[in-house]
């Protein structure tokens, strides 16, 4: 492996315009259509939000874990989810936080979602203000129809997907009633995915070849005490565009 | 299978409802179509019971209308039903009702865009009903 003394063309990682910021619904290799974990013990992840990132490793002493099915219901008796409107202009409900699927400190969790009541469309926003699936006209919605669909017959790909970093990118939702008839007290959303235990890599240990695009970790061997260079090949996830518009 | 409906259709979505029609000379609205947006689907019966406590046989006749909303076109009426459904006679000795069940398959997909609109020949009739939004 190379050394220090290609420093000339490794320089130290540009957050802001190096590697280009993903975009805010993610279709990558990580939407396999089985629902595996995309990080693997001594495997690296970038954590991206807006224009900061960081990059962390699953320790090899470390190992993914499953989160089982959380549901969140986002109406309630006491505040139902007014009917659709006539006038185009749905009484939403939201963007309400979803605390309930924050992590602990330097936990990365990789949700997907399923609307679990029939008529209701829910919009993701991450952070609060910002939609985390999008077009040029605005925000997707999901829902019942279209995410059970999707479920029912195994293609957990084309769930729609986030990722939570500790409980400082929580995850918003928004919810309309689909239904001009009626109010209703559920509007449940279902998340169920993988957590993280992450160790933070120190940003002077990383390097970026500006030329290749590719990404190295300079350490110490702790045996010999010399310095040594180790390509390594984080995944990109978005925990949310921050301040990047 | 008879009587049930073995697929959805994709990306489509089920509800059901109950009503009471009170009177057999007022239009009953059974239930609004969401036509507005952001949703805009329209809805199919799946499944119809008629709960009948009058002695006497009658027709609950269908018809497509919003009845508190003139924006969406309407489609038939209470003299010109869409789908008129006969329900039979009630048993006037003990206290069971007459339920006439309408499945799926006996059901036409006859779309509904505006709202579920009703009358019935007989008063005090419930309708409990499924509807696919397709």
């Amino acid at each position: 492996m190379s050394t220090t003394s290609n420093k000339e063309i490794i320089t130290k990682i540009n957050t802001s315009n190096a590697l280009s910021p993903p975009s805010s619904g993610l279709v990558t290799r990580l939407n396999r259509l089985v629902f595996e974990p995309m990080v693997m013990p001594g495997q690296y992840v970038r954590i991206q939000q807006g224009k900061n990132a960081e990059i962390f490793q699953l320790s090899r002493l470390d190992v993914p874990e499953p989160l089982p099915p959380v549901r969140i219901n986002l109406a309630s008796f006491t505040s139902t989810l007014a009917a659709l409107t006539d006038t185009g202009s749905p009484q939403s409900k939201g963007p309400t936080k979803l605390t309930s699927l924050d992590m602990p400190n330097y936990t990365l969790a990789q949700y997907r979602f399923v609307g679990l009541d029939e008529g209701i469309l829910y919009e993701l926003f991450q952070p609060a203000s910002v939609a985390f699936m999008e077009n040029k006209d605005g925000s997707i919605p999901f829902s019942y129809d279209t995410t059970m669909e999707f479920y029912l017959n195994g293609l957990w790909s084309m769930l729609p997907e986030a990722y939570v970093y500790q409980d400082s990118t929580t995850i918003s939702c928004k919810i309309t009633n689909m239904d001009m008839f009626g109010t209703t007290p559920y509007a449940r959303l279902l998340a169920f995915g993988f957590k993280y235990p992450l160790v933070q890599i120190p940003d002077n240990e990383i390097r970026f070849d500006e030329d290749t695009g590719q990404v190295f970790r300079e350490f110490m061997n702790p045996r010999t005490q010399a310095k040594k260079i180790q390509q390594i090949h984080p995944m990109t996830v978005s925990v949310g565009r921050g301040n990047r518009r | 299978m008879a009587g049930t409906i073995q697929y959805r259709k994709p990306f489509s979505f089920k509800k059901g409802y109950s009503k009471l029609i009170p009177s057999g000379a007022v239009s009953t609205q059974l239930v609004r179509m969401p036509w507005q947006v952001p949703v805009q689907k329209p809805g199919v019966l799946r499944k119809v019971l008629i709960s009948n406590p009058v002695g006497l046989a009658g027709t609950l006749a269908i018809w497509d209308q919003d009845l508190s909303n003139t924006t969406p076109p309407t489609a038939g009426s209470a003299g010109a039903a869409l789908l008129p459904l006969g329900f039979g006679l009630s048993v006037l000795s003990g206290s069971a009702n007459q339920t006439t069940v309408y499945t799926a398959d006996q059901l036409p997909e006859i779309p509904f865009y505006s709202g579920m609109s009703s009358q019935s020949t007989q008063p005090g009739v419930t309708v409990a009903f499924e509807v696919e939004y397709i």
